[in-house]
């Protein structure tokens, strides 16, 4: 669905994504972990049309996306949840999310979007209350929901997450992540960056362990977590003989 | 008396002008950061295509009304693609310039076309003054305030009940999220000037009844009416309007009680004081509230 080749990113002659290769396939949560400053926002702000490659190739649904602005990319389905929630601050929450679903409503798809709107609800009881309020009134892990929410309205092919948890109260991450596996059983298929690898390895199929803007591991959940390195910088733990 | 209310409603007449043409200021402010620094000639622009329309080819107001939107509206999306965008994309302030040159290429067109004599345009509803309490009103005037407001209501709609409205204000708030939905940003900023374009237009064929129409009728109310959106507060379009009602009111006070000449340097004067006092101007609001 996705596959990134090569990709490198730079703010003027500082490269802060050094070449990374990676996929993502139907189905699968893939996520990466990295500390602050990897360059994981960097990467997500690429694959979403925000930033242009230096290099490398950007492949989404056998078409080249690298450099595509930012409408383009999203009408293709592609959805990036961004870091910091980024709602639109004076409109409402019903407005935010009608607007998650624009492409939808100028195809006339009205029916459909209440109807899934409703399933949203479900999803993320909280909302529903709050739909009339001005969403920079909400309270971090509201906006979080409606960011999520606004998202998954535009019926998404593929979701990119840039660290859901930033500035969350444990409960509340509980919570956003939960839903996140609830999105995975109905056949989902999310790209999450995490800097808390223990959430990011929790809910992901695979992994890719991003330092100074390259990869230094890759590989499967268990791989990852069973893995020394990510055990000693990523989980606080000491390796076991 | 009588004279001070005839001068208070003449003024907010020409206030209700004033303030549409600095709502055009502010919405492409707004969503894009950018300003037609020739828009007073397409308030010209827009009082001579609808002279054309209306008065040489005779066609109903109302369609001459939404011919000439039509035209202005079109060079909206062209002035967009050619002045504005290339510089935009580059980074360039030189849309600064090229807004204005527009403009003045809009009056060197009128004189050629259109000639430099003023033009008259009849009142669309009637000449002769309508005799109230002894007070005299133009119903080209009484005109100008209902239909100033009905556009700024019809604005109001649109921005807060239509989907398109809706994706103007999200790209007003952030391009980038906005594109990150889909909306297709680049066409929300042509539209946005090709709407200033029509607004000004608008307020042009409005008034020429009552100024008449001529190359230069758009130089000193653009200035005006940028004057009005700067003291209102470049993002605030019903804070705007209401300054230049107000402004047409104090402007006409002025000139009224003592002398004419004050008239056209009001505006400048009081854009320094209130930015003085409010840099966001009287209803922008401030950095740190926007959050
Ligand atoms: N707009 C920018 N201009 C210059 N440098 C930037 C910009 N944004 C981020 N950086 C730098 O790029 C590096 C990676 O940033 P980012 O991708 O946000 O990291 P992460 O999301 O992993 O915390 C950091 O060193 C950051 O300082
Ligand atoms: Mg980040």
């Amino acid at each position: 669905m996705l596959s990134v080749d090569g990709l490198r990113v730079r703010y003027g002659s500082l490269e802060v994504v050094k070449g990374i290769s990676f996929s993502v396939r139907e189905g699968e949560i893939v996520t990466i972990i990295g500390a602050n400053g990897a360059g994981k926002s960097t990467t997500l702000r690429t694959l979403a049309g925000l930033l242009s490659p230096y290099q490398g190739t950007v492949m989404f649904r056998d078409r080249k996306i690298g450099g595509a602005r930012p409408y383009n990319v999203a009408a293709l389905g592609l959805r990036l949840v961004p870091e910091g929630r980024q709602l639109f601050p004076d409109h409402t929450v019903r407005e935010n999310l009608e607007l998650g679903a624009y492409l939808r409503l100028w195809r006339g798809e009205r029916t459909g979007v209440a109807k899934d709107m409703e399933e949203l609800f479900e999803l993320f009881p909280q909302i529903r209350p709050r739909l009339d309020q001005r969403a920079g009134s909400l309270s971090g892990g509201e906006q979080q929901m409606v960011a999520i929410a606004r998202a998954l309205i535009s019926q998404p092919r593929l979701l990119l997450m840039d660290e859901p948890s930033l500035g969350l109260a444990p409960m509340l991450i509980q919570s956003i992540f939960d839903a996140l596996i609830k999105l995975r059983s109905r056949g989902l298929t999310i790209l999450l960056v995490e800097q808390m690898a223990w959430l990011g390895l929790g809910v992901c199929d695979r992994g890719y362990i991003l330092e100074s803007g390259r990869f230094a591991l890759e590989g499967s959940r268990d791989e990852l977590l069973r893995h020394p390195r990510v055990l000693e910088a990523y989980l606080g733990k000491t390796p076991r003989s | 008396m009588r004279f001070l209310v005839q001068i208070v409603l003449s003024g907010i007449a020409t206030g209700a002008i004033y303030g549409l043409v600095a709502v055009g200021y502010s919405v492409t402010y707004a969503t894009m950061r950018v300003l037609n620094f020739g828009l007073g000639m397409w308030v010209m622009l827009g009082a001579m295509v609808g002279y054309t329309l209306h008065v040489t080819f005779g066609l109903n107001v109302l369609i001459a009304m939404l011919g000439m939107m039509t035209v202005l509206g079109g060079l909206g999306l062209l002035a967009e693609r050619f002045t504005v965008l290339p510089f935009v994309r580059a980074g360039s302030d030189v849309w600064i310039m090229s807004t204005l040159a527009v403009g003045l290429l809009f009056i060197n067109a009128a004189e050629l076309l259109w000639g430099r004599n003023p033009l008259a345009i009849p009142p669309f509803l009637g000449k002769d003054p309508i005799n109230f309490a002894g007070i005299g009103i133009y119903p080209q005037e009484i005109l100008i305030v209902i239909v100033a407001c009905a556009v700024m209501v019809a604005l109001d709609v649109f921005y807060q009940y239509t989907l398109l409205g809706k994706a103007f204000r999200a790209t007003a708030s952030s391009t980038e999220v906005a594109g990150l939905m889909g909306i297709n940003t680049r066409r929300i900023a042509s539209l946005a000037y090709a709407l200033a374009g029509c607004l000004a237009g608008f307020a042009g064929l409005l008034v020429a009844p009552v100024t008449l129409a001529e190359p230069q009728m758009g130089t000193i109310l653009g200035l005006k009416a940028f004057a009005i959106a700067i003291i209102g507060g470049l993002e605030a379009g019903r804070g705007i309007f209401v300054c230049g009602l107000l402004y047409g009111v104090l402007e006409g006070l002025l000139s009224g009680y003592l002398y004419t000449g004050i008239r056209d340097i009001i505006g400048f004067t009081l854009m320094i004081l209130v930015l003085f006092v409010r840099p966001n101007g009287l209803f922008g609001r401030r950095a740190e509230e926007r959050a």
